[in-house]
């Protein structure tokens, strides 16, 4: 059994060596790319290794754009977005995985209905009432809209369904109110899947792009994106550039990403409801 | 986010256009003119549903595979994979297509070179009508898997462990686990996942601008490219809310589908 | 308990909703929309800090620029915006960059948030029929004056209802250039015939086609090298060329409807599938062909102008020649599509004073010189007569300088593709471009002819009856 259970371990490892192999290609070759010119990139067949490591590429970046300006930008309003996101987006799902009211169901799907619209069609209305709010070209419209996060609340909703209503009933018998069983009992339940939405939420806000252009017009607020798509237009794309820019725009969701996966394993807990 | 909603379904039943302020009502015109004179619709209808039906199955029986499969390994190597695993959701779309381009590239790509180890002829993967859409959709999968897998692990994460040691005590195995325990405590999750796949796919569009736009003839022309084309290039925001009105349907209609099928194994 | 949760649930709920329709400015949308005036409300409430700005610059009257952001671009207005500032008593310029720029000019127009001047090469006749635009005023350039300074085919779309609403700077055409890979020539060991470069090009197209097909490589069935390549917008600009150069046309005297089905348009039809499929094709029908010729693996194609400035930066050290196409047709004249490009835009929604400092800047921008110096710097053609004189260049090797020069001596044979459409890139680059794509697979002409006559009429009506 143990041994059977020893290969079958070593097999799943194989396979996902495998596979990791694969996922991690691109980044490396992303890496590579941005130390290449312009030509050598484009080259069909492409080089592997670069010819000669342009180190200039990085330096070029900083003259062509405010690339730190840019990247505070994005980052202090992703920061926002993600902590306002969660609070959101933890509190909607717990309503709509443990209340119950008249309509719920229809709410729930108008909602998720929502999230299947195209995000280009949607737009054009969102901005428009921006507008009438005067809300453009200002911090607001970088955050306010980001609150909300439909996707966090069906995901928030589909792990707090599967706790048991036992643990609420336990944690009202012992006398906690409403807000402190959702912070000291259901959050910490669903730890893994915040810190999972944490990723998710700051990527999706640090990585938009559309929104941010169609709404600002002023160089100050403009966000990371925004500056690397400077880079590619119909006619003309500075490939090398763009790779070295996507390099050390990864580097803050790497951080977030390992901060939030030593939450992965925390909040394994469920066992330990008293009563 | 939910005022726009309406502001779209207002819009699909006007010749609303982004240039101008006026509008009139037309009723119905925008859908008539959908199903009726755009022949290009039910082309890219069609593709979107084959690309789904691709994309969605895969999806979830890989993204479910390998959060089992992480979260089998117990090591440090656990963090490492699913870290790399996540890397293609981090990285720019444009480097991941330039990769993948390169890969299926017919004379000096890497997966004909493997092929023609095994004596088979080089293909034309996106060049070729009938093998473009599958190659495309291989790229979707591919880039979609290991965020899945994120969610997925944070759920097996959440099992209460005493349930397995319960389930060793009555003497069930590795698998019997999995399908008695682990896969029906995280189905609401997996349903997730199903909906997310089915929503992403039907809205499959950045490999597809990039690679082939469409190309070739029509043979990976979807519709979110269609929608782009003719609705939100050319500022015709009627016929674009019109036909993402019906694409909203559509998953909707998937969706609820899926929603059956999952309560039915509640049961 | 239960009468708690759901008080507790509600108020949560309504929070939610609250928070998701976007306060209470959000129903507010609607009332405004049906009634434009509330938005120019917004408008100028949007400009009172303007006011105040403009005193502290001492009368100076401040204009919002918008344009794409891209290096070359970025680059040249930078230097001539400071240049217009630095000499302009009464005008300061503010100018703004953006990447996806039709995206952003779009989106602003609709919500009526559009810039004081822009540059762009979008249609500009939905703007001018929502009364959007300012009609070029008479203090920066009359009628007669526009038709002396620019050509005929720059000026077409961007005039309505019997006004110019545009100051072009770009004849934009699409396919009158051929470049050469002299590099993979070398490598092939082929010669370019002696004659193209005293004659800037082939005779005919026969002696290209038998050039091109011996540059051709295949692999069976399958093109590994093109002799001739064709790159994107090119390609479908070439069918409109084709009907013309076999004495057909698919406007019509009234410019109220396009006649796809006939019988110069099916002998066009038949030529591009000739030239992509089957035995005698040249060029591969895959999807981005520009990368081919700068990758080497196309060793000539078909273009515009602009390529030339490109290579500088796509293809650096790039060996390469450029020539005029002949015409496709035995006999004919070598027609091929030109419109009206780039060109700046003034907002109607602004006070007079602005407008008229909009113009000022409008026309310092818009002299011979200027637009020389734009055309250069970004490998445009000028949508200005009187520009490049005289330019030198080597006959001998490809250079910006040659392809703008001997692009200039064909561009009488320029047509405009329809701008009476009211939105003539939808139907050669949307309609056309599907069903010629279709075409290729398929083979099937009379349908593709029949739709692109259908759906372009279908859209020319629209915009005619709205």
């Amino acid at each position: 059994m143990s041994k059977n259970g020893k290969l079958g371990k070593a097999v799943v490892v194989l396979l996902l060596s495998l596979g990791a192999v694969t996922m991690i290609f691109p980044f490396i070759w992303m890496l590579l790319s941005s130390f290449k010119g312009q030509m050598e990139l484009l080259r069909m067949p492409p080089t592997f290794w670069p010819e000669r490591f342009r180190w200039e590429n990085y330096r070029e970046i900083f003259e062509v754009m405010p690339f730190f300006k840019y990247f505070a930008n994005s980052i202090v309003t992703a920061l926002l977005n993600t902590f306002v996101g969660i609070l959101t987006s933890a509190l909607s799902g717990y309503v709509f995985a443990k209340y119950r009211f008249k309509g719920k169901e229809l709410i729930f799907w108008i909602m998720i209905a929502c999230m299947m619209i195209p995000y280009d069609t949607l737009m054009i209305p969102l901005y428009k009432i921006m507008v009438k709010l005067h809300w453009t070209n200002t911090y607001l419209v970088l955050t306010i809209p980001f609150f909300v996060n439909i996707f966090g609340l069906f995901m928030m909703r589909q792990f707090m369904e599967s706790i048991p209503n036992d643990y609420i009933e336990a944690a009202e018998i012992d006398g906690c109110g409403q807000y402190k069983t959702f912070f000291r009992v259901i959050f910490p339940m669903v730890k893994p899947a915040v810190a999972a939405l944490v990723i998710f939420i700051f990527m999706g806000s640090y990585n938009s792009f559309l929104w941010p252009l169609i709404n600002v017009n002023s160089r100050e607020l403009f966000t990371l994106p925004i500056g690397m798509a400077s880079l590619t237009t119909d006619k003309k794309s500075e490939f090398e550039l763009l790779m070295a820019a996507s390099t050390m725009a990864v580097i803050p969701i790497f951080a977030v990403f390992c901060v939030a996966q030593k939450h992965f394993v925390a909040g394994l807990t469920m066992g330990g409801v008293k009563g | 986010m939910i005022l726009p909603i309406f502001n779209v379904v207002f819009y699909s039943f006007t010749n609303s256009h982004m240039a101008y302020s006026d509008w009139k009502f037309v009723g119905f015109e925008q859908y008539i003119k959908m199903f009726t004179k755009d022949t290009l619709f039910p082309i890219a209808i069609w593709n979107t549903i084959k690309s789904v039906l691709i994309i969605v199955p895969f999806t979830v029986v890989l993204s479910v595979t390998l959060a089992l499969g992480i979260h089998a390994v117990k090591s440090k190597l656990n963090k490492f994979f699913t870290f790399v695993y996540f890397l293609p959701s981090i990285i720019s779309m444009v480097a991941i297509c330039m990769v993948w381009k390169w890969l299926y590239h017919e004379q000096y790509g890497i997966i004909n070179a493997f092929l023609g180890l095994f004596g088979i002829s080089a293909q034309k993967f996106l060049g070729s009508s009938s093998q473009a859409l599958f190659c495309l959709c291989v790229i979707q999968v591919w880039a979609l898997i290991g965020y899945y897998a994120v969610i997925l692990v944070a759920a097996i994460r959440g099992i209460d462990l005493s349930l397995y040691e319960a389930a060793e005590v009555d003497g069930a195995n590795g698998w019997r686990k999995i399908f008695f325990i682990t896969l029906p405590l995280i189905r609401q999750n997996i349903f997730f996942v199903c909906i997310m796949a089915t929503t992403q796919a039907f809205m499959f569009f950045t490999p597809v601008k990039v690679l082939t736009d469409g190309m070739p003839g029509t043979s990976t022309y979807v519709l979110m490219l269609h929608i782009m084309n003719r609705g939100i290039n050319n500022s015709d925001i009627a016929y674009a809310s019109a036909m993402s009105l019906i694409l909203m349907m559509i998953i909707l209609v998937f969706s609820l589908i899926q929603r059956l099928v999952i309560r039915k194994d509640n049961d | 308990m239960k009468k708690r949760n759901r008080i507790i649930a509600l108020l949560m709920v309504t929070a939610l909703t609250g928070a998701s329709l976007l306060g209470c400015g959000g129903s507010d949308d609607k009332g405004s929309e049906k009634n434009p005036p509330a938005s120019d409300n917004g408008k100028t409430e949007q400009d009172a800090p303007k006011d105040e700005s403009q005193e502290v610059k001492q009368g100076k009257t401040e204009i919002t620029f918008w344009t794409q952001d891209s290096t070359t671009y970025m680059g040249w207005f930078k230097e001539a915006v400071e240049q217009f500032n630095a000499q302009s008593e009464t005008v300061q310029v503010n100018a703004e960059y953006f990447p996806n720029f039709s995206d952003k000019l779009s989106q602003a127009f609709a919500a009526d948030q559009q810039p004081d001047v822009a540059f762009t090469w979008q249609g500009i006749t939905p703007w001018a029929k929502a009364g959007k635009l300012a009609p070029v005023s008479e203090e920066c350039l009359t009628k007669e004056e526009m038709e002396a300074q620019f050509y005929e085919g720059a000026l077409k779309n961007k005039l309505y209802d019997g006004q110019y609403y545009c100051v072009p700077a770009e004849i934009n055409v699409e396919s009158p250039s051929l470049f050469v890979n002299m590099d993979l020539l070398d490598k092939m060991e082929k010669e370019l015939p002696a004659s193209w470069i005293e004659n800037n090009g082939p005779a005919t197209w026969e002696e290209l086609e038998q050039f091109a097909k011996e540059l051709t490589i295949k692999d069976g069935d399958s093109i590994t090298q093109s002799g001739l390549a064709y790159v994107y917008s090119s390609w479908e600009a070439m069918f409109p060329s084709l009907i013309w150069q076999y004495g057909g046309d698919y406007r019509d005297e009234e410019n109220k409807v396009v006649h796809f089905d006939t019988e110069e348009a099916r002998k066009a039809a038949e030529f591009m599938l000739k030239y992509c499929k089957g035995e005698d094709a040249i060029s591969d029908s895959g999807t981005s062909r520009y990368d081919l010729f700068t990758q080497g693996t196309a060793a000539m194609c078909v273009g515009a102008p602009w390529y030339a400035s490109s290579f500088d930066t796509d293809a650096e050290g790039l060996n390469y020649q450029v020539f005029n196409m002949p015409a496709f047709v035995d006999g004919a004249n070598p027609y091929h599509v030109a419109t009206g490009g780039w060109g700046y835009i003034v907002s109607s929604k602004t006070d007079e004073s602005v407008q008229k400092a909009a113009w000022e800047f409008v026309k310092y921008m818009t002299t011979t010189e200027m637009t020389e110096s734009w055309a250069l710097g970004t490998g445009a053609l000028s949508a200005d007569k009187n520009a490049f004189a005289n330019l030198q260049y080597d006959p001998n090797v490809g250079s910006v300088e040659k392809c703008i020069a001997i692009t200039t001596e064909v561009l009488q044979y320029g047509q405009e593709d329809g701008a009476y459409t009211l939105d003539a890139s939808q139907l050669l680059y949307t309609i056309c471009r599907q069903q010629l794509r279709q075409m290729l697979e398929n083979g099937d002409i009379d349908t593709a002819l029949k739709t692109m006559e259908a759906e372009g009429n279908d859209m020319i009506d629209a915009n005619l009856n709205r």
